[in-house]
């Protein structure tokens, strides 16, 4: 068993009187994608702004055995977890080049590696590269998902929290991020990755949540929960 | 002619300082889409400053507008860490009405310190050039280059920078910012140390030129700047600059060509008409290119 990268602790989140998270307990192990899927409004979004530190929250949230509750979201990001949020969070009115730089805020004493990691980004998605120099606020909404997922690179972190990715894609382009998305794991990243599309996402991953009105409802491997009767039926439409 | 030209020479002096303290204000604004009401009692801050290491300490002006400058950024930060940042999640109207509390706040606690206008010393040799009958003085020179020094420093640190990219960045979405591990506490207090900096060298610059500083000398001038801020297109550091320019112009005009007191009351209704016509100022767009 590969050791624990992420371990949340009984977590809950609320907005005013509306509780979003209602006590989830689960672990990631390192190296694994962990796909936590479920409908629209079930508290997903919320649980990973809970992790990378952008909403307060109940309950505890520990990084490779550090408990990270309660720290900045910009110290967070130091110590290994990039968030790529909903929505993309690309700065529309920031070039690529830019968004990508700015991605790398946090490796200023290592140039060389972040250079190689600039190549590395054009390399996996070679259309960013045409459009360095362009505002990405103009960028389609593949692109900026491309810009979104090459940012998150440029920080180089070991744990990356990626909330829909497939969202507003055509399934070509969704097809694309998903096998760009193994790669990243291949090469050692863990991921955290929130979807809708379960289909896609269990496909993808090595264990598997189900979260339903803020709590976990199924947990297990992904190859199980793609077979499981009531996945099935509830989020895979068969 | 001369007379002309040298009424294009007052406009340019004037305009500088407009544009410098302009520049505050839109900074602020463009980062944070907050109104520094306050700044125009930064600059006053400024000037004071000016005073005390001209006329106290007899300082070399280099030292004095570094003084005024890093003093009033100082005063600038402690200005959001103490009343703008506890409410930074709070409508922008509570926002608001803090900054103007501040600004009465800083004018009297100068008022209490310092209630009587003081005369700011010389602080380069006042040389006067002729050309044809047009007077250039050493210090319209000084003040033109210094504001034009500075509008080009902050242009490039906006556009060229890692901070400048953080601050656009941060004005397009504050809450994402953090996930680049960017400190957002820490690019709004250099953008609140870069716009107060700015009005404490304007009011340098001013005590320059106008020699004769009081503690509510902010009110009125950073009204007008703010004036000029927003005619330019509040947000946006070319617009400010522009603004300030076309302020200086239409003030030293109407002056020029009607009893001094029509001054405010001429540049005022012509801004007023302006923003008529250009909402979102001349170079002012909605929402998209900010800062």
């Amino acid at each position: 068993m590969p050791p624990t990268m992420l371990s949340i602790e009984n977590l809950t989140v609320s907005y005013g009187t509306i509780r979003a998270v209602r006590g989830i307990t689960f672990k990631v192990q390192k190296g694994q994608i962990a796909a936590l899927i479920g409908a629209n409004g079930a508290g997903k979004s919320s649980l990973l702004r809970a992790i990378s530190g952008m909403v307060k929250y109940g309950g505890e949230v520990k990084f490779n055995g550090t408990n990270i509750k309660g720290m900045a979201a910009d110290k967070i990001v130091a110590l290994g977890i990039t968030h790529i949020p909903e929505g993309r969070g690309i700065f529309g009115n920031l070039t690529v080049k830019e968004n990508l730089t700015l991605g790398a805020w946090l490796r200023r004493n290592d140039p060389e590696g972040v250079r190689k990691d600039y190549e590395h980004v054009l390399g996996l998605f070679p259309r960013l590269g045409q459009r360095l120099g362009q505002l990405s606020g103009t960028l389609s909404g593949g692109e900026q998902q491309m810009l979104a997922i090459g940012r998150a690179l440029m920080s180089k972190g070991d744990l990356i929290l990626l909330d829909e990715p497939s969202m507003g894609l055509s399934p070509v382009l969704a097809d694309e991020i998903f096998r760009i998305i193994d790669e990243i794991n291949r090469a050692g990243v863990t991921i955290l990755l929130v979807e809708q599309n379960a289909f896609m996402a269990l496909q993808l991953a090595d264990g598997g949540f189900v979260m339903e009105n803020g709590q976990l409802t199924l947990e297990g491997a992904a190859s199980e929960l793609l077979t499981d009767p009531r996945v099935r039926q509830a989020y895979l439409g068969v | 002619m001369a007379y002309i030209s040298q009424q294009l020479l007052n406009m340019l002096q004037l305009g500088s300082i407009y544009a410098v303290i302009a520049l505050g204000y839109t900074m602020v604004y463009g980062v944070l889409s907050l109104i520094n009401f306050a700044h125009g009692d930064l600059f006053m801050i400024g000037a004071f400053l000016c005073f005390i290491a001209t006329a106290k300490l007899h300082l070399p002006f280099v030292v004095v507008l570094a003084v005024a400058a890093i003093g009033t950024a100082v005063v600038g930060m402690a200005v959001e860490r103490l009343a703008y940042r506890p409410l930074r999640a709070a409508p922008k109207v509570s926002a608001i009405i803090t900054a103007l509390g501040v600004g009465v706040f800083i004018e009297n606690l100068t008022l209490a310190i310092s209630p009587y206008p003081r005369h700011v010393p010389e602080m380069i040799p006042n040389v006067s050039w002729n050309f044809n009958g047009l007077t250039v003085s050493s210090i319209a020179v000084l003040v033109v280059l210094l504001s034009v020094l500075l509008m080009a420093a902050l242009d490039f640190i906006v556009r060229k920078t890692r901070y400048g990219m953080a601050m656009r960045a941060l004005s397009w979405d504050i809450k994402t910012l953090p996930l680049m591990g960017v400190s957002v506490n820490a690019i709004i207090a250099l953008t609140f140390a870069i716009g107060a900096g700015f009005g404490g060298a304007a009011g340098t610059m001013y005590a320059m030129a106008f020699p004769v500083i009081d503690p509510y000398m902010g009110i009125m001038i950073g009204w007008k700047a703010f004036i000029a801020a927003v005619v330019g297109g509040i947000g946006n550091i070319r617009g400010a600059m522009l603004g300030g320019y076309i302020l200086g112009a239409v003030e030293t005009l109407a002056a020029v060509a009607l009893p001094s007191t029509y001054r405010d009351f001429i540049a005022f209704t012509l801004l007023l008409i302006l923003l008529i016509f250009r909402p979102n100022g001349i170079l002012g767009q909605p929402k998209t290119l900010k800062v």
